[in-house]
């Protein structure tokens, strides 16, 4: 089969802060999809951005080795020039758009590449209607949900056809439904011959998929494996290598031996929220009880991170009532006591390191300081004390955010999505902690498309569809599980 | 594909470069302007012309902050009071002029926007700022979303009290954050864009027609005309 990248013995760091990659050699093959997978910050990203020439052009630092698309060398290629070959999607297509509607965006590429006003109507209507939202041409990007942004961001780099397409964690955003959907577009363009490489650490809807699996560690490419070979991984390895789970299927659920605690900590009744006359949230009643954790499951838009702001109290509900330890409870009084903690965590960051980031926008006593200092020890994150919040990876920030509401002593923590674009390793910290919190009496409800995170970390299960609850059930096997979640 | 003569919404028919100059017009009476009554008259104009698109809501707002912040500066100058700061009171005033265009204007789909600007000769580099400008908008207004949510939960905004006793943190509160996520989007954004080809030297056509009609033409004379009688009678 004919080479479509060759890349040898390349090795990359960022200006002297250690090697992001070392030696790696690598052949794919025209028509292949090859999936690099590792534990953050192993490699993969960077790897991605070196095959789309953004590293060293974009992203500087020193390069050494050689890479050739075609038998051609990059370096030969202008850097303007790569797009038309490279076709890219980014894990948020949020901020990878350039235009504000679908139409424009779709269209970015071509107009860029000199097309006339013709043949750009003709690669948008194509690609559009390729990916199935046609209808969407006039609409704005903001108002689509994650999966359908996914959808217009591989429109895009479908527009001016290329012959490779670079994909950086691309299910990172979706509920299984989506990321299935996704799954079916990159068959679909392997079918048409194209040449796939996509960094990514949900594996379960790649397996029929890829050709090969590259475990990157440490920036070495330490293993290869067959899509046979991946299945069979067994949970020891799995764990060690810090990935996810390629079947989900595997996944053992233990019973657990929740400490039972009586008291409700959560009441929510007739619940009812509308955005312009649609019922975002139609009549929800349920009841948490103390030391639980609760998984809100449910596909893109059907309410779940609107339901945990209401209950926080950062939007107001239309009506119904909301009950904390049996007394009712207004929208300003939850706000400290039910603690919510959004998927982006960026912008939740005001401290200037980890231990002001706890004690920011209260008194500096000794004592609070002292408290501080405990949390990032039962955390693990003393190591980086002196570090701004952001230069955090994923699952620190994550560990960082509980911290905040640990230190806040929030009675009900909710978390949205928290172990979103995490690897394996990170995952099992993030849920271990939510356990351990847990366990101390906080009660958690956690909004996730995870199936890996809610079988590590929930009991209970609340599905939402369409702003209604449609079950509320104890979770008792994976199966179960991955059933509703709609694996 | 968009049929734009079929579209029902006024702003889709509109050229970007008749806002573009709505803009600018609407800054020179800004700063030149010295009546308040001939820079009232362009602001009527203008709430005309956002109802004639059909944004009612936002000219209701935008002519009720207009009106509370000149009667309150009225009052303030006639009655020598100085809070809040006749200072603040007047730049609110002035400056809704050249944001009810900027909304009209970061309302045209960016790419429509560009393909007209693109029509304009104005340095090539200057309208990449401007256009890099305008689809930052809607991003910085999300994000504040989100970090006036972060304020939220984290008691910053508890109450007034609370803000006006500590304006300088509660400024700090909402600065940082947005400083890093800005600093993070325009890296992506940008990556994005040159991985798609934006520094091609070919010559750019567009999806969007860009055309000047009639409305346009209608718009144009009666904007200048009144510009040049706000500036300079």
């Amino acid at each position: 089969m004919k080479n479509k990248i060759s890349i040898h013995n390349l090795s990359f760091s960022y200006n002297g802060k250690g090697n992001q990659l070392k030696n790696i050699n690598l052949n794919i093959h025209s028509g292949e999809v090859i999936v690099l997978t590792g534990s953050s910050g192993s490699g993969k990203s960077s790897l991605t951005k070196v095959i789309n020439g953004l590293i060293p052009y974009f992203f500087e630092g020193e390069l050494n080795g050689k890479i050739f698309i075609n038998n051609k060398p990059l370096n030969d290629v202008p850097s303007w020039q790569r797009g038309k070959i490279i076709g890219n999607v980014f894990q948020d297509p949020r901020s990878q758009f350039f235009a504000n509607e679908v139409a424009g965006e779709i269209a970015f590429a071509c107009e860029n590449y000199g097309y006339s006003h013709h043949e750009i109507c003709e690669h948008v209507n194509s690609s559009a209607r390729e990916m199935k939202i046609e209808k969407l041409l006039n609409n704005s990007i903001h108002s689509l949900s994650y999966g359908m942004r996914q959808k217009v961001a591989i429109a895009s780099a479908k527009a001016i056809d290329p012959e490779i397409y670079v994909m950086d964690e691309p299910s990172a955003n979706l509920d299984i439904s989506s990321t299935y959907i996704l799954g079916n577009i990159i068959k679909d363009l392997k079918s048409q011959g194209k040449t796939i490489i996509i960094a990514e650490h949900r594996l379960y809807y790649l397996m029929d998929i890829a050709d090969r699996f590259l475990l990157i560690q440490n920036g070495r490419i330490i293993h290869e494996f067959s899509e046979k070979q991946m299945i069979n991984l067994n949970n020891k390895d799995i764990y060690s290598f810090g990935l996810r789970s390629p079947d989900l299927y595997q996944i053992q659920y233990k019973e657990r031996n929740s400490i039972s605690f009586d008291n409700i900590a959560l009441k929510v009744r007739n619940l009812c929220k509308t955005f312009k006359n649609m019922y975002a949230l139609n009549n929800l009643n349920f009841i948490c009880r103390t030391g639980e954790v609760i998984a809100i499951i449910g596909p893109n838009g059907s309410g779940k991170s609107t339901l945990g702001r209401i209950l926080a109290g950062l939007l107001k509900e239309n009506s119904g009532e909301i009950f904390l330890f049996d007394y009712k409870s207004k929208r300003k009084d939850r706000l400290s006591k039910v603690w919510y903690i959004p998927q982006d965590l960026d912008s939740q960051l005001f401290g200037e390191n980890l231990l002001d980031e706890l004690i920011t926008g209260s008194a500096k006593t000794e004592e609070r300081i002292k408290r501080a200092e405990q949390i990032l020890s039962e955390l693990e994150l003393t190591a980086f004390e002196k570090q701004h919040p952001s230069t955090l990876s994923g699952g620190q920030k994550q560990r960082l955010a509980l911290g905040v509401a640990l230190m806040h002593d929030a009675p009900i923590i909710i978390l949205d999505e928290p172990t979103s674009g995490l690897d394996g390793k990170n995952m099992r910290n993030v849920s271990n902690l939510i356990r351990k919190l847990a366990n101390i009496g906080h009660t958690i409800l956690v909004i996730t498309h995870d199936a890996e995170c809610a079988l590590a970390c929930c009991e209970r299960a609340i599905r939402l569809e369409n702003g209604n609850i449609t079950d509320n059930f104890k979770i008792t096997s994976s199966n179960l599980l991955l059933e509703k979640i709609g694996y | 594909m968009i049929d734009w003569e079929k579209t029902n919404n006024r702003l889709d028919k509109i050229d970007g470069r008749t806002i573009f100059f709505l803009t600018v017009c609407s800054c020179f009476i800004t700063f030149l302007s010295t009546s308040m009554l001939n820079h009232a008259l362009y602001t009527i104009w203008l709430l005309l012309i956002l109802c004639f698109f059909g944004f009612l809501k936002q000219s209701l707002y935008f002519s009720s902050f207009y009106l509370l912040s000149l009667i309150g500066l009225i009052i303030e100058t006639n009655h020598n009071i100085s809070f809040p700061s006749p200072l603040l009171l007047s730049m609110i005033y002035k400056l809704i002029l050249p944001a009810m265009s900027a909304y009209l204007l970061i309302k045209i789909p960016s790419g429509k926007l560009t393909a007209s600007l693109r029509k304009i000769p104005i340095p090539n580099k200057f309208m990449l700022v401007l256009i890099v400008m305008l689809r930052f908008a809607p991003t910085i207004i999300y994000e504040f979303g989100e970090v006036k949510e972060a304020m939220k939960i984290r008691g910053f905004l508890k109450s007034f009290t609370n803000i006006f006793s500590h304006p300088l943190n509660t400024l700090e509160y909402a600065i940082v954050p947005m400083v890093f996520r800005s600093l993070t989007i325009s890296d992506e954004l940008a990556a994005s864009a040159i991985v798609r080809g934006i520094e091609s030297p070919y010559n750019k056509d567009s999806y969007y027609i860009s055309i000047i009609t009639y409305i346009d033409i209608i718009l144009l004379l009666i904007s200048t005309l009144l510009a040049v009688y706000c500036c300079f009678f």
